[in-house]
């Protein structure tokens, strides 16, 4: 398989990870969609110059978590996006098929998500995308054992809510 | 081995523990209901996770606004940029590969080089050297009278004094006695000699019933340690500390297959303290040597180290931010400063290391694994007025402008307590280490370092407490929140120590209201109206804890 071929195949299984991920950095899906496409092209960069990574997903989600905050911070007067997830939760027509319970169920550990403080979830999220304790570490510039830290304190508050749902 | 904490069965959930650390964990799991039961609470979270991804993030997280581009023709464009390499560069590459391209075959060759040595190193050569070292301690051991020596015994749960060859702990008590017959049991099982432990020929003998094993010779500036591994018999890790001038143990430690660990040092006559079994295992600083010397041109042993070197490791440790949340503690005994850690990633090993390196008589030890038994599960309890809670904190999202503005600020204020809490907690253990009694034999130069320290502890958490009042007042001012300045002094004390712990108790209130307030834990029987109040009173309280205290260094510097 040439090197466009292994990261076309990568682009299409991790776009919209990448995108979604950086949706929740407060990036507007415009900017959010540039960006994960930019990540995609500097893989490919970096790679054709004969850099070797162990890790394309890890290095993926390192680059865009720098490239995201480094667009927000350019954009500080700009509000972050909200995707305004609970309204969407509490509609019937969008979820037609959810009962009162799952709808409330979803609410509620999508509020204790966001509860959680901002390198919690930030841990979370990645963990979710599929990444090592080193890798989140090397995309959050903390230690690993920082993560095991975060993500412990993280399903410890999401282990309590859960128990009142 | 004790229950894992949360975080190491979390570890064990992801494949995050190192090999070792897995196994003991899975035998573990094998026999605990407790922590199989925490492992599925653990996995059932995990799983509730997964499904917020695919039920909540991927189905009503907006889709990407246009199509996604053709990334092949990105690449085409990226490919004309570049510069094409010619054919004599391919040609050129093509040939250089691997001879010419040092980058290649280097560290391959490096690698196998390294190999080989340390295949030779801890294989070959510290096979023949443990054992001709074992050979002349025994000889030395035999010209040497013999007497009983005393031995300090540490385990996991408990430490003692007991005099070779006998079978009694010197204070002995029903807890002692048990102790001893197990550790008996223990070592007769991996047919290594306990009527004398510390010993060349009882190391001797049992490495050489060994079927395989390996050995380490390590040889530091006053002594040698023999270590020796094996997956054969119950005994499966020890090792023995020779006294350079006489060849004499000073020390050994022993891990068994069922992860008990026995660490044995030997004591002076005269200065043995008769320690009984308790859980805490305080380290004691012995005015005599390590042992007395057998011959009268013995060599003068180096110095114990002070309460000063420990102040230098704890400074190079601050330089690094080691002293700011990372799992890592400094403790003293007869022969060095003790740097440890649990858990820590090897880069932050090697940081600590580095920062420490420089320093005499310092021994750092890492470990994969938290140790210690697991605290008990902290779940929020039942809150009867949650509701009231939801309604504050309503209230608060509804001041603010959306319920996005006060996630944001509540992720906010609680990411903004660990740092602020891990200066508190910085701040006092230098007080749990420099009691008045200790810090009266500082140097005036160790009192000037002692002082920068605790300063920069303040100044940091000074700015961090400002900063979190700037937070929170607009927000909870819209919801009742008014600050009520104490009329009581700002610290109880006019010395530095017990003020460290106003300041410490202080510290922790704002937390815990903080947890409260933004929903991370539940309340206490106080009324959830005045929450708002007594936060901001907590937090104004701080600061003049804070700046006080600041004051109060400032003065104890003159």
């Amino acid at each position: 398989m040439s090197l466009q071929d292994q990261v076309a195949q990568l682009f299409q299984e991790s776009r919209d990870d990448v995108y979604r991920y950086l949706l929740s950095l407060g990036l507007h899906p415009p900017q959010a969609q540039e960006a994960a496409q930019e990540v995609f092209l500097r893989l490919y960069v970096t790679l054709k110059k004969g850099e070797d990574i162990q890790n394309p997903r890890g290095w993926i989600f390192r680059v865009a978590h720098n490239l995201g905050l480094k667009i927000r911070a350019k954009q500080s007067t700009q509000a972050p996006f909200d995707a305004e997830l609970e309204l969407k939760l509490r509609s019937t027509e969008l979820n037609p098929e959810q009962s009162l319970l799952e709808r409330e169920h979803n609410i509620l550990f999508h509020q204790a998500v966001q509860g959680l403080s901002e390198q919690q979830r930030r841990c979370l999220l990645l963990r979710l995308e599929g990444l090592r304790y080193p890798e989140i570490g090397s995309a959050l510039g903390i230690s690993a054992s920082a993560v095991g830290e975060f993500l412990r304190r993280a399903i410890a508050r999401l282990k309590s809510k859960k128990g009142e749902l | 081995m004790p229950h894992p904490s949360e975080e190491q069965l979390l570890r064990y959930s992801d494949g995050e523990l190192p090999g070792r650390n897995t196994g003991q964990v899975h035998s573990h799991l094998k026999a605990c209901w407790q922590c199989r039961t925490n492992v599925e609470e653990i996995e059932k979270t995990v799983g509730a996770c997964v499904r917020y991804r695919t039920a909540v993030l991927q189905r009503h997280l907006p889709a990407p606004p246009e199509p996604w581009t053709d990334i092949y023709r990105s690449f085409a464009e990226i490919d004309a940029t570049l510069p094409a390499p010619t054919f004599a560069d391919r040609l050129k590459q093509a040939l250089a590969w691997p001879v010419h391209n040092p980058k290649k075959w280097v560290p391959v060759a490096v690698a196998l080089m390294l190999a080989w040595g340390l295949f030779y190193r801890y294989r070959v050569t510290p096979s023949v050297q443990a054992a001709e070292l074992l050979h002349k301690a025994i000889l030395a051991s035999d010209s040497r009278p013999a007497t009983p020596h005393l031995l300090r015994i540490r385990t996991k749960v408990s430490s003692f004094t007991r005099r070779a060859g006998s079978e009694q702990a010197l204070a002995s008590n029903a807890q002692d006695r048990e102790t001893l017959n197990s550790l008996k049991t223990l070592f007769q099982e991996a047919h290594y000699n306990w009527d004398d432990p510390l010993s060349a020929r009882s190391y001797s003998a049992w490495r050489d019933q060994l079927t395989a094993k390996r050995d380490q010779v390590q040889e530091d500036r006053d002594s040698y340690r023999i270590r020796t591994d094996t997956e054969s018999g119950d005994l499966l890790d020890a090792s023995l500390q020779l006294r350079s001038q006489d060849l004499q143990p000073i020390e050994g430690r022993f891990e068994f297959r069922n992860s008990d660990w026995v660490e044995i040092t030997a004591l002076p006559e005269e200065a043995s303290p008769v320690a009984s079994a308790t859980p805490a295992i305080p380290e004691t600083r012995t005015a005599m040597p390590v042992e007395a010397a057998p011959s009268n041109n013995a060599a003068p042993l180096l110095p114990a180290p002070t309460i000063g070197d420990e102040l230098q490791v704890l400074t190079a440790l601050h330089e690094v931010g080691a002293d700011l949340g990372d799992p890592v503690e400094v403790s003293r005994n007869d022969h060095n400063i003790v740097v440890s850690g649990i858990g820590i990633a090897p880069e932050r090993q090697a940081e600590i290391q580095k920062a420490v390196a420089s320093l005499p008589n310092v021994a750092v030890r890492f470990s994969e694994s938290a140790p210690a038994a697991v605290a008990p599960q902290t779940v929020a309890p039942e809150n009867p007025a949650g509701g009231d809670l939801r309604q504050l904190q309503s209230r608060i999202a509804e001041q603010m402008g959306g319920r996005t503005r006060y996630d944001e600020l509540a992720a906010h204020v609680l990411d903004m307590s660990e740092p602020l809490m891990s200066r508190a907690y910085a701040l006092r253990r230098l007080m749990e280490r420099f009691p008045v009694s200790v810090e009266a034999q500082l140097s005036p130069q160790d009192l000037a370092t002692l002082r920068r320290l605790q300063q920069e502890h303040t100044a940091a958490l000074r700015q961090q407490t400002v900063e979190l009042e700037r937070t929170l007042k607009p927000a909870l001012k819209s919801v009742g929140g008014s600050s009520r300045a104490s009329r009581e002094p700002a610290l109880s004390s006019n010395a530095w120590q017990p003020a460290t712990e106003d300041l410490f108790q202080s510290a922790r209130r704002v937390e815990k209201l903080l947890a409260v307030v933004f929903g991370a834990a539940a309340p206490d029987d106080s009324a959830n109206t005045e929450l708002p109040a007594q936060l901001l009173s907590a937090v104004t309280d701080l600061r003049a804890k804070v700046e006080a205290y600041d004051h109060l260094l400032a003065k104890t510097e003159r």
